[in-house]
């Protein structure tokens, strides 16, 4: 295990297909995009669907309900410059509309468990950058 | 299972884990630990060097190179696996495929890993382009963490605490005591378990592998150009494996259904059952990964692993499980070592750690690659 984090905090890259997304954010908004085909809705953003191979999607605002499908404490640092210091929160939420992406939850460790309902808000982590932050509701 | 070409490993060779750890070398490289460990496998099977004609690289940076540095630039198959844990079933099972299907007659698997001397971290590698980095910014970037996320669940489901996941940590430690090969020798107790720092919490530091520095190689060749060989075959079982791959290192339930897919499909090739096998050698990147593992391929129902392992991993063991100290204690070979270990018990070779009697083993890996195989002297598969 290295003992200091030699890389540069990360955000994923803004292009083409993942535009939507930040845009989104910024106007406090999960959004997924949704496949012009098929209708599958998908979130990370991704050039294609994976159900149909379509590149045609428009983007839908979710509902920015979901549940708790589990969590970790972090106490090591990764990155230099990490928007969140160790010992952090992180969860996977389960969202209503399907995909399980990965946030923090302002709440206690011990007010979690594995299937209680959230709420995200979105929160301005570095310029530019929005990312959804859960509250139990 | 009629006409087929029993595959059996006829050499193994692993290097001196604990020497290596000593002595950390930003020189030292891959192709010199697998050639170490190559030149062992090669004369525990007693065969030429040019009888070898197809070779498979796991870890190392070029099988070409690989291949010259080994001076076998002739052969009738060669190809690399990737720098993954998973790989290891896969690479037994290529070869007996491979073998089986006469593309080649006798293969050599060599793996090398200068995980410590490079100073490697399993943490953070990913591009910001790649689906991964959604993860990452929200600082969620380790196997340990996605680990440690499935445990939370197992622990939110069926009431596991981290007591199942400290006993498979001393076990593992007590098991290294009597390797003398093993990176940690240093028995273990709750209490040491306890007060380790969390890495990825739930998890501790002696939930994770080592990373270190070795080599290991493994020899194998058809049964019936096994039988002239100096030392005992060790018969592989059909290698089966299946999948549940996502982008991150995430199974809805924790690779169960994928687990149990593998070992009904070992149930049927073989007829083996979990309560026939003497020595279980279960991947352990981290201590979860046994508890998931016992429950997938059939050890214990689902939710059970922790009253499993207080049942039979505790002070005295009623079960062997990595006995040669696991990934948590010998040193973390992604597998490699585990299979190498398995071929020991069964030829009787494994030293103090030697199980009496020890005639069937079996090799687990529960990843998003899920594989197994039983190894035997017995040449029952045919
Ligand atoms: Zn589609």
């Amino acid at each position: 295990m290295a003992d200091e984090p030699k890389i540069e905090y990360p955000f994923p890259a803004i292009q083409d297909y993942t535009e939507g997304y930040w845009q989104g954010a910024i106007g406090g908004k999960i959004r997924a995009q949704q496949c012009k085909a098929c209708g599958y809705v998908r979130l990370p953003p991704t050039a294609h669907c994976s159900q149909c191979l379509s590149t045609r999607s428009k983007w839908v605002d979710l509902s920015g309900h979901g549940s708790i499908w589990s969590w970790v404490i972090m106490h090591r640092p990764y990155f230099k410059h990490h928007w969140q210091v160790p010992p952090y929160l992180v969860a996977l939420v389960r969202l209503d509309e399907g995909p399980l992406i990965s946030a923090a939850i302002d709440a206690d460790q011990e007010r979690l468990a594995v299937g209680k309902k959230l709420r995200a808000r979105l929160e301005e982590v570095a310029p530019g950058r929005f990312l959804p932050v859960f509250e139990l509701t | 299972m009629m006409n087929r070409k029993n595959v059996a490993i006829v050499g193994v060779g692993t290097t001196h884990f604990a020497d290596l750890y000593a002595k950390r070398d930003p020189a030292r490289d891959e192709y010199g630990l697998a050639a170490d460990a190559f030149a062992l496998a090669l004369a525990d099977s007693g065969l030429e060097k040019s009888k070898i004609d197809g070779l498979i690289c796991i870890r190392i940076p070029s099988y070409s190179a690989m291949a010259s540095y080994l001076g076998m630039p002739h052969l009738r198959f060669v190809n690399s696996l990737e720098a993954a844990g998973r790989m290891a079933a896969l690479a037994i099972q290529y070869a007996q495929l491979l073998i089986e299907a006469g593309a080649a007659e006798t293969i050599a698997i060599v793996y090398g890993n200068v995980g410590r001397s490079a100073s490697a971290s399993y943490g953070g590698a990913f591009n910001t382009k790649s689906i991964n980095a959604y993860d990452a910014m929200n600082g969620l970037t380790s196997p340990g963490a996605f680990l440690a996320a499935h445990f939370q669940r197992h622990a939110a489901l069926y009431g596991t605490t981290t007591d199942a996941l400290g006993r498979v940590a001393i076990n593992n430690r007590r098991n290294a005591t009597l390797n003398p090969a093993a990176v940690f020798r240093e028995p273990i107790t709750l209490d040491d378990y306890m007060s380790a720092p969390f890495i990825a919490e739930p998890l501790r530091r002696l939930d994770y592998c080592l990373i270190n520095d070795g080599g290991v190689a493994f020899v194998l060749t058809s049964a019936e150009r096994a039988q002239d060989l100096k030392s005992d075959p060790v018969f592989i079982s059909p290698v089966v494996t299946t999948t549940d791959l996502s982008f991150r290192y995430v199974s809805e339930d924790g690779f169960y259904s994928a687990a149990q897919r593998v070992a009904q499909q070992l149930h049927c090739a073989t007829g083996i059952k979990a309560g026939d096998v003497d020595i279980l050698q279960v991947y352990d990147n981290f201590t979860p990964v046994v508890l998931l593992s016992l429950e997938g391929f059939g050890y214990c129902p689902l939710g059970e692993a922790g009253a499993w392992v207080a049942e039979n991993l505790g002070d005295l063991p009623k079960v062997s499980l990595n006995s040669s100290g696991g990934h948590t204690s010998e040193g973390y070979m992604q597998g490699f070592a585990l299979i190498a270990e398995g071929a020991r018990q069964i030829r009787g070779t494994a030293g103090d750690r030697q199980k009496a009697g020890a005639q069937l083993a079996q090799y687990m890996c529960l990843s998003p690659i899920v594989g197994s195989f039983y190894l035997s002297l017995e040449n029952r598969w045919s």
